[in-house]
């Protein structure tokens, strides 16, 4: 009898409590791939794909030199997976991503271990991974690359990002076009502070240039169901403004808009054709990494 | 009723926690959050158990400020004492005398018989207790009500004089710190004997304390008594004892008991039969001589009834060691306590030490000859040189000669220093040697001037001094005439210190002879060497006759540590040394465990204390003090002056008496008001804890 996945994964405080973040990439992929050979639900990988007769500007490494050397004929032979997938890694490393009440981790820390997990798992399927940091502005940026010591600069580059200023999704996506000529898949990782309409028409653009974007929505278990007995005077992380807040309104109020949030950017994704899954930080990585690989075997 | 009203100005302060709260509520703790883009401001009501809980820590923290300003104020209520207590109260303090001169004749039945009839009479409201007094004050019983008369009753059967002594002014200033200053009307019954003796320096100090009135119920009868003074080693000889013989002159035997063994007795003239003839032969081994004491004149002056007798046990022939000496007069007489005397006499080794550069020097020949001459004590003489002398076990020695300590290195000194300090005698004389240091060694002197006072000398017979004042009396120069004709060429000027004793002086005033105490040892000091560069002393007549005085002086029996009753024993105990001390009847009164906490303790009985440590034994003699056998009575004048310094009877009445008088009196509350304070201090700090807990809570 196997184990449950949530069981058997490792849960966001053990991870953090690893060295570095290769480690915790490693051990959150390699955990959930195991899984993945396991269900009968996903094949993944090392399933044969096609076998077809090499083009130019095919990659050399998936050259069959076994056929090759009894045909003379040179052919390619593709697994499922080995789509060579440019995967763009945007992480936001706004104020508000900083955020963490009683979980171990804070909002940061899980997009750092999400999107190295995600580095380490396009890097096993030799997809190039490239990686923007951002806040109100670019903070960082590492061009897609599938080179060997590319996923070591990736993590190192994930490492160093910590919480800066404030957001700016919209404003940020129009500089992203500048990094992004090549179609790819785009992976957005942030707590999504924005206007839906507005971050529906920054991210149209990419869309329409054949990018895939998935979003990751990242939020601590507060921000879903606070649960303050007494008013609370909270104080904004970005800006710093301060608001008194009654329980009463944080048990209605606050989940209803939260919700029409929720609902909001899960309508702008879709109007242009992203993919988005809320992950919560006190939930194993393994359900953000599902469907990053469902999502990429549709596209 | 408040007694201090303006305390109450504080209630003020009150206005702190009002300030406190609001300003706690406007600054509420902040709570970082994501992002304010879903929240929307509210208005905040607050609970009812919330608003509950902050009323009430606020009115804790107000009632605890009300509560520590009232204290202030002093509060009080009228309370009224019970009319009996407060009206017809009286505390009988009955002091019996218990010092040593109550043991003459029945005085100590007349005591105790006056003591039971005062509480015989005590009235029903009355009070009393009963107090000892002789060198302590010992609150024996009470105060107790009528009701347990038989307490105190019981408490003076057992009660019993002591050997010590009491002193009337110590006895006066002390009673208010044990008879309390909250009293009523106090009556201080005082039974004594009315001791002259007893009586302090300053009669002020015979002051009862205010409002008490004193009683002086008298026991004593006019008495005459006989006791030994003192006990010692003559001064002119070193094998005659002295006993002085105090108070009245009585056909009475003294019984000389050394070592545990009869030695001598001789029976005393009664008064009036004239001074003793000082060469009356002894009726057993001793010879007992009388004489008057030092500086009368024996053939002109007769013995006063009242003036001490003074009585020579010769050819003791006492041994090397310590001796327990016991002097007793018999028949006994009314007081027979007194008439024992203890002493112990400690007595070295006849060898002397003759110390200089080295063994062979001339001074240190002309030294040894001349000690070596004596014949009483006769000494044997050793010469060393200073640099062999810490070889030698100098507690041998009863007596060193050092020629020109500026000879003895660091070691040497040290070895010297505690010799004398230990109680040993040294003879030394300060040379070129010694005059080349800062301070000379041993004495600790310090050079008058850098130069030595050898300038205006030369061979041509001109001296640097001349010897202007000689003290004659001193044991060591009694039969030392000639000084004056001695030539002194050189000389170490020193300066003398305040505590010396100086014996010869130059014509300008610096010392030539000084004899200092160091510890318990005796040093002379001889500012001029035996060179005959510097005097010519060595070659006079009267430097084997100076020598021999001054060695006889120096290895006299020297008396041991003694002590009176009450008085703190001079055991020599401490942490570091430690020891058992038995008293006089073999009772252990200091264990060696004790040492390390205890190291004082008070003679209690007269006899011989045994300090065993170290590998030896130490004795203490232990006599009553001499003042409690003089049975002289106060005069009568002094006694009614006495009782005129005490206050009016009118005025004995306590200002709690006279507050019963004046009407009901005040009960003060603020003790329990600051208990209740104390109570909400702690309480205010659970229920705070307990609010802010509440207002900082948020659940996962």
């Amino acid at each position: 009898m196997s184990a449950t996945p949530s069981s058997r994964l490792l849960t966001p405080e053990v991870l953090a409590g690893l060295a570095n973040l290769e480690l915790v990439a490693r051990t959150a992929v390699e955990g959930f791939l195991i899984g993945l050979h396991r269900s009968p639900r996903f094949g993944f990988s090392q399933e044969f794909a096609e076998f077809r007769a090499y083009v130019e500007g095919d990659d050399p490494r998936f050259v069959d030199w076994n056929v090759f050397a009894r045909t003379e004929r040179t052919y390619i032979r593709r697994y499922e997976g080995e789509t060579n997938t440019r995967l763009f890694v945007l992480l936001d490393a706004s104020a508000s991503m900083g955020y963490r009440s009683t979980s171990t981790v804070s909002k940061l820390q899980y997009a750092k271990f999400l999107a190295a997990a995600l580095s380490y798992l396009a890097s096993k399927q030799h997809d190039p991974v490239g990686l923007i940091v951002f806040d109100d502005t670019v903070r960082h940026y590492r061009p897609p690359s599938s080179r060997s010591g590319s996923l070591h600069g990736v993590l190192h580059a994930l490492d160093s990002a910590t919480a800066g200023q404030r957001t700016d999704i919209a404003g940020c996506f129009q500089k992203f076009r500048e990094h992004m000529s090549r179609r790819g898949l785009v992976a957005v990782i942030s707590d999504l502070y924005c206007d839906p309409v507005a971050m529906s028409r920054a991210v149209q653009p990419l869309a329409y240039t054949g990018h895939d974007i998935m979003f990751f929505h990242v939020l601590d278990p507060s921000e879903i169901s606070p649960q303050w007995r007494d008013s609370v005077l909270f104080e904004d992380m970005e800006s710093g403004q301060t608001m008194e807040v009654s329980p009463d309104y944080l048990e209605g109020g606050y989940k209803q808009k939260l919700d029409e949030h929720l609902a909001g950017v899960r309508r702008a994704a879709g109007s242009v054709g992203a993919d988005i899954v809320l992950a919560r930080t006190d939930e194993p990585l393994d359900r953000a990494l599902r469907r990053y690989l469902m999502f990429r075997q549709r596209h | 009723m408040l007694l201090a009203p303006l305390f109450l100005l504080g209630l003020l302060g009150i206005g702190l926690p009002l300030w406190l709260h609001r300003f706690a509520r406007d600054t509420r703790t902040k709570e970082p959050f994501a992002s304010l883009m879903l929240l929307e401001p509210s208005r905040i009501h607050r609970s009812r158990e919330h608003t509950l809980r902050y009323l009430i820590l606020l009115a804790l923290r107000i009632a605890l400020l009300a509560l520590i300003v009232l204290a202030f104020a002093q509060p009080s209520l009228p309370w009224r004492t019970p009319p009996l207590e407060g009206r017809d109260r009286t505390l009988h303090v009955i002091v019996l005398d218990t010092s040593l001169s109550m043991r003459q004749g029945e005085r100590w039945t007349r005591a105790v018989e006056k003591a039971r009839s005062l509480i015989n009479a005590l009235r029903t409201a009355d009070q009393a207790m009963l107090v000892t007094a002789d060198s302590r004050v010992r609150v024996v019983k009470g105060p107790v009500n009528q009701a347990a008369a038989d307490e105190l009753r019981t408490a003076l059967g057992g009660l019993q004089p002591s050997a010590a002594r009491l002193d009337y002014g110590m006895l006066m200033t002390s009673a208010p710190s044990w008879i309390g200053t909250e009293r009523p009307v106090t009556q201080f019954h005082l039974i004594t004997d009315l001791q002259q003796s007893a009586a302090p320096l300053q009669f002020a100090d015979l002051e009862p304390p205010q409002g008490v009135k004193l009683v002086l119920e008298d026991v004593g009868t006019a008495a005459v008594n006989q006791y030994v003074r003192s006990v010692g080693v003559s001064e002119h000889d070193a094998n005659v004892l002295e006993v002085r013989i105090g108070g009245a002159h009585l056909a009475r035997t003294v019984v000389l008991t050394l070592d545990g063994k009869e030695k001598a007795r001789k029976t005393l003239p009664a008064a009036g039969a004239g001074p003793a003839d000082a060469g009356a032969p002894n009726s057993a081994e001793g010879a007992l001589k009388s004489a008057p004491l030092a500086g009368e004149d024996s053939r002109a002056t007769p013995v006063l009834p009242n003036a001490d007798t003074r009585a020579l046990f010769s050819d003791l022939d006492l041994g090397a060691g310590t001796h327990r000496v016991i002097v007793t007069l018999e028949p006994a007489d009314s007081l027979p306590q007194d008439d024992p005397f203890f002493s112990v006499l400690e007595r070295r080794e006849p060898r002397a030490l003759v110390i200089g550069a080295n063994s062979t020097a001339d001074d240190v020949s002309y030294f040894a000859a001349a000690v070596g001459a004596l014949t009483n004590p006769r000494l044997t003489v050793e010469r060393t040189g200073a640099g062999a002398l810490t070889q030698r076990a100098l507690a041998d020695y009863s007596v060193l000669v050092v020629s020109d300590v500026g000879v003895l290195n660091g070691a040497t000194i040290s070895t010297l220093e505690r010799y004398l300090e230990g109680g040993g005698s040294v003879l030394m004389t300060l040379g070129p040697r010694a005059a080349q240091r800062d301070r000379i060694p041993l004495s600790t002197h310090v050079l008058d001037a850098r130069s030595l006072k050898a300038q205006g000398a030369n061979a041509h017979g001109e001296v640097a001094g001349r010897v202007a004042a000689v003290e004659e009396s001193h044991p060591a120069l009694r039969d030392a005439q000639g000084w004056r004709s001695v030539r002194f060429f050189r000389y170490v000027p020193v300066t003398p210190l305040p505590d010396d004793s100086v014996l010869i002086r130059f014509e300008d005033g610096h010392p030539l002879l000084i004899e200092r105490h160091v510890g318990a040892g005796r040093l002379l000091v001889l500012t001029s060497p035996l060179d005959r560069d510097w005097s010519d002393l060595a070659i006079h007549p009267l430097f084997v006759r100076f020598i021999g005085e001054a060695a006889r002086y120096l290895t006299a029996a020297a008396a041991a540590p003694n002590a009176i009753v009450g008085a703190v024993l001079p055991t020599g105990v401490n942490g570091r040394n430690g020891a058992q001390v038995f008293d006089p009847t073999g009772k252990r009164v200091l264990a060696l465990s004790d040492t390390a906490g205890q190291t004082r303790l008070f003679a209690q009985t007269v006899g011989f204390y045994e300090v065993r440590g170290g590998g030896r034994s130490d004795w203490i003699a232990v006599n009553a003090d001499p003042r409690e056998s003089d049975l002289a009575r106060m005069p009568a004048a002094g006694v009614a002056q006495w009782n005129r310094l005490q206050t009016p009877e009118r005025a004995t009445a306590t200002v709690q008496q006279a507050n019963a008088d004046a009407g009901p009196q005040l009960k003060a509350l603020w003790p329990w008001l600051l208990l209740l304070a104390v109570t909400l201090a702690f309480v205010e700090p659970l229920v705070a804890n307990s609010y802010l807990h509440v207002r900082r809570g948020v659940t996962p």
